[in-house]
């Protein structure tokens, strides 16, 4: 694993993550660490255990499942810390992008709503300045109007506005860590790539664990790429070098059936 | 990203759309003619009202004069002329047992029933909302499925049924309520509960699946995932939408206690107008008859288009059709 | 079917209440010991289990448990028979608007209203009334007449899915005659939910039976409907609760069995 030689811890560090429903162990132990603006694609096929292993991190997987190993985030053990404590982090200090941004969002509550109470719960502002920061905010996102974008309400929007906004959600709080899963598996290609340089270009200070099954998208904007199968890292380094010179069969597999992605750095 | 189509699509919500409203009429026209159209063979073809007017051991001369007086000498098709004539300016003639105004009947049974039909419905939204949420919360729990069984318990009791045990055990055994009529409030505690007791069951099936189905939904988890506690879920997130989905059956049910509460008041004694149509029908006196279901169409109408209003203005997907979606 | 391993116990419920219906239906009030018919009139209001009377007598002394097996035959024959009615006009008209065109569509939505707001109890006296006192005939067709929307209603709306589904209209170029079309790709596509609606049909015919029994309309004078037998037991509810009882707490288990079988293939379906 590549280390970050400087001082401040890295910030996302998992060590030992174990997943099971019931008897059935999912992921037998996950170490990863994703330093300070950095962006790590988890990649793999559906059901090699990446969704869940990033729901984990935030704690929010479905009651039937379990966890237990360490998650720090920025040093902090988030794995110790009580629902309530937790509560307090998802959505401040981690954000989350996830796939469908349509059923995502409330739709009888408008964009800027939502965005306004994330404001108000994590960083305590008043409703008209937490409203000005949520304009700002989607305006940042490139999304067109000031108040137009805030007082839409979900089905207004296209869908590649729509992850525009929801990526504005996860970033408004300016989080340690940011967690998209699939952010542009639903959207038009030609979508995809305007997504993927706003989520680069924004999350410029955050780390970014970048889940996907779409191997060019992830090395579109990745810095490393960790490739996982049945719940287990086979495989991990330097974007570049992954893709140049992959050593395990399943990554060769992968990459055999990618189209070539372009880059964004 | 083009601007234009945002631009557009966050424009007000419709103000009322004169294009609907007149679609809205002209069926309701088209459901008053047919019915009322239909009503009239249907009846002519019961029986032979000059017969009962004339009343038992009457000769066949009587009979003929009663015909004669009241047109039913006519040709069939000339009645149905006259018939629909007078329909237009709303007149019904008068009623066959008493002569009063047979559309006057009508309408003084009307609010009768329509009281019964709120107070059913107040109640009715008091006990399955609250229900309802709290039983699409968790699947498991001893007195969900307590409750859940209750539930479906209740289903299984025709609404008259419990009307006749409820009687039996509260009026007529431990003499608590009155058994009959419509007076003061004790009088509308046994009917209203009856009512709600079929009502009930399926609004909080309804809620329920509909909270389930929010509490399970992708915008719940991004709101969990923005860190929100429990109650802002239920409360700012669940319930609206689990609520706004309930709206279609409220409506109907209540559409349906315009026109079905028939056998209620029947055994109550409630001056309403399925009772009025009861004994209308029995004793064949179609102007009163004619006069009842025309309000009841009228009624069913009115609710129908209220309840789509409600949900028009509540949803915002709806009426905004126009979207760069 | 796993969610019958899971629930074992509701199906040797249902099976068993089935099982007792069919007996009851071919045995009928012999089962009770008694003719229906037969008044005793030294026994009357006998409570429960005096003079050989499971259920006791009513006012004219009459075996309250053979009333009780006759009126669970009629009624049993009568929903069946009224949902069979309404299932087929309903389907009928469900499959040839679905199949036709969008025209139709609209005048199917006009007729559900229609039938929404005309009063069925009108409709079913009228009807009634016009076939004279058939009884058990006059009334599963008045059933059956007026319910009948309820299953053109779904039947339209999953029919119309059903005929865009690609192994239909694949079905349709080679040629095949309409009826082998509706007979072999839609029906099977339609069995679930008709299935289910089927059994819930069934349980409100039970009810709107004897509601109208009840108001004295359909079937003859003196006959022993669960209906009658809760009106005449008006009179007697202090004096001999049993007459009510019976007949209500009957008709409730049958209902629920029927809810319970329908919620289990609604289950099963998805």
């Amino acid at each position: 694993m590549s280390q970050i030689a400087s001082s401040p811890p890295p910030s996302l560090g998992v060590n030992g993550l174990r997943i099971s429903a019931g008897d059935n162990v999912l992921v037998p132990g996950l170490s990863l660490t994703i330093g300070r603006g950095e962006i790590l694609g988890m990649v793999g096929a559906s059901g090699s255990g990446k969704t869940i292993s990033a729901f984990s991190l935030a704690r929010l997987l479905p009651e039937a499942l379990t966890q237990t190993g360490e998650i720090s985030l920025e040093g902090e053990r988030i794995d110790l810390l009580s629902e309530a404590q937790m509560r307090k982090v998802r959505g401040g200090r981690i954000g989350m992008v996830f796939q469908d941004p349509l059923s995502s969002f409330n739709p009888l509550r408008t964009v800027g709503s939502i965005l306004v109470e994330s404001i108000c719960r994590h960083q305590g502002l008043p409703a008209s300045q937490a409203r000005e920061l949520a304009i700002e905010t989607l305006a940042t996102m490139r999304l067109p109007g000031r108040t137009a974008s805030v007082d839409a309400y979900p089905h207004m929007l296209s869908g590649g506005q729509r992850q525009r906004a929801m990526i504005g959600l996860a970033l408004v709080n300016q989080p340690a860590l940011i967690i998209a899963d699939e952010p542009t598996t639903a959207l038009d290609p030609t979508i995809q790539l305007q997504i993927l340089a706003l989520l680069r270009h924004q999350a410029s200070s955050a780390a970014c664990l970048f889940i996907t099954h779409d191997i060019g998208a992830a090395s579109a904007i990745c810095d490393r790429l960790a490739v996982m199968n049945e719940g287990v890292i086979v495989e991990e380094g330097p974007t570049d070098q992954l893709l140049s010179s992959p050593v395990h069969p399943f990554t060769r597999e992968l990459l055999s059936h990618a189209p070539g992605g372009a880059r964004f750095r | 990203m083009l601007p234009a189509p945002v631009c557009c699509c966050v424009a007000r919500k419709e103000e009322f759309n004169p294009v609907s409203a007149l679609r809205g009429l002209r069926d309701l026209a088209f459901v008053l003619f047919a019915t009322m159209t239909v009503l009239f063979f249907l009846l002519r073809l019961t029986g032979d009202p000059a017969i009962v007017l004339a009343g038992e051991g009457a000769s066949p001369a009587q009979v003929e004069a009663i015909r004669a007086e009241y047109g039913f000498d006519e040709p069939i098709l000339i009645q149905y002329f006259i018939y629909a004539g007078k329909l237009l300016t709303l007149d019904f003639g008068v009623s066959l047992a008493d002569g009063t105004p047979a559309l006057e009947k009508a309408l003084i049974s009307f609010p009768a029933t329509l009281f019964l039909a709120f107070m059913a419905l107040g109640v009715n939204l008091m006990i399955s909302l609250p229900t309802g949420l709290w039983l699409g919360q968790a699947r498991k729990g001893v007195a969900r499925r307590g409750v859940r069984g209750l539930i479906t318990v209740m289903q299984g009791f025709p609404g008259f049924v419990i009307a006749l045990l409820m009687i039996n055990i509260f009026a007529v055994a431990l003499e608590w309520l009155p058994t009959v009529g419509f007076g003061g409030p004790a009088t509308w505690i046994l009917p209203t509960l009856s009512v709600v007791s079929f009502l009930a069951p399926k609004l909080i099936r309804v809620v329920e699946a509909n909270t389930y189905a929010a509490l399970t939904s992708n915008y719940v988890r991004t709101a969990k995932a923005s860190g929100a506690p429990d109650n802002v879920i239920l409360w700012r997130h669940v319930a609206p939408n689990a609520l706004l989905g309930a709206i279609a059956l409220v409506g109907a049910e209540f559409a349906f206690m315009l026109t079905g509460l028939v056998v209620i008041e029947t055994i109550f004694a409630w001056p309403g107008i399925g009772w009025l149509l009861v004994q209308s029908t029995l004793s064949l006196d179609f102007p009163v008859v004619q006069a009842v279901v025309f309000l009841m169409v009228l009624g069913v109408f009115a609710t129908n288009a209220l309840a789509e209003q409600l949900q028009a203005t509540l949803d915002p997907r709806i009426g905004n059709a126009r979207g760069a979606g | 079917m796993s969610s019958l391993k899971r629930v074992p116990a509701l199906s040797i419920l249902l099976a068993f209440a089935a099982l007792v219906c069919l007996v009851i239906m071919v045995f009928g009030d012999a089962l009770s010991g008694h003719d229906h018919r037969e008044m005793n009139l030294d026994l009357r209001l006998a409570p429960p289990l005096t003079g050989g009377h499971l259920l006791g007598t009513d006012e004219l002394g009459r075996d309250v448990l053979a009333r009780l097996l006759t009126g669970l035959r009629w009624s049993v024959a009568t929903a069946l028979s009224a949902t069979f009615i309404a299932f087929v006009i309903g389907t009928t008209f469900g499959l040839v608007a679905a199949r036709g065109q969008s025209a139709l569509g609209g005048v199917m939505r006009l007729l559900t209203t229609f039938t929404q707001a005309f009063p069925p109890f009108v409709l079913a006296v009228t009807v009634i009334a016009v076939m004279g006192d058939a009884g058990f005939f006059s009334i599963v067709l008045t059933l059956g007449l007026v319910t009948w929307p309820v299953f053109s209603r779904v039947v339209y709306a999953e029919a119309r899915s059903l005929f865009e589904r690609e192994h239909v209209l694949a079905a349709e170029m080679t040629g095949m005659p309409a009826i082998r079309l509706f007979v072999r790709h839609v029906l099977p596509g339609l069995i679930p939910s008709l299935s289910v609606l089927v059994v819930f049909h069934f349980a409100d015919m039970i009810v709107a039976e004897s509601a109208l029994s009840f108001l004295g309309i359909g079937a003859p004078l003196g006959a022993a409907t669960w209906g009658a037998m809760l009106s005449e037991s008006r009179g007697y509810m202090l004096s001999a609760p049993w007459l009510t009882l019976s007949p209500a707490l009957a008709m409730v288990a049958i209902i629920v069995c029927a809810h319970a079988l329908g919620q289990h293939l609604r289950n099963a379906n998805r």
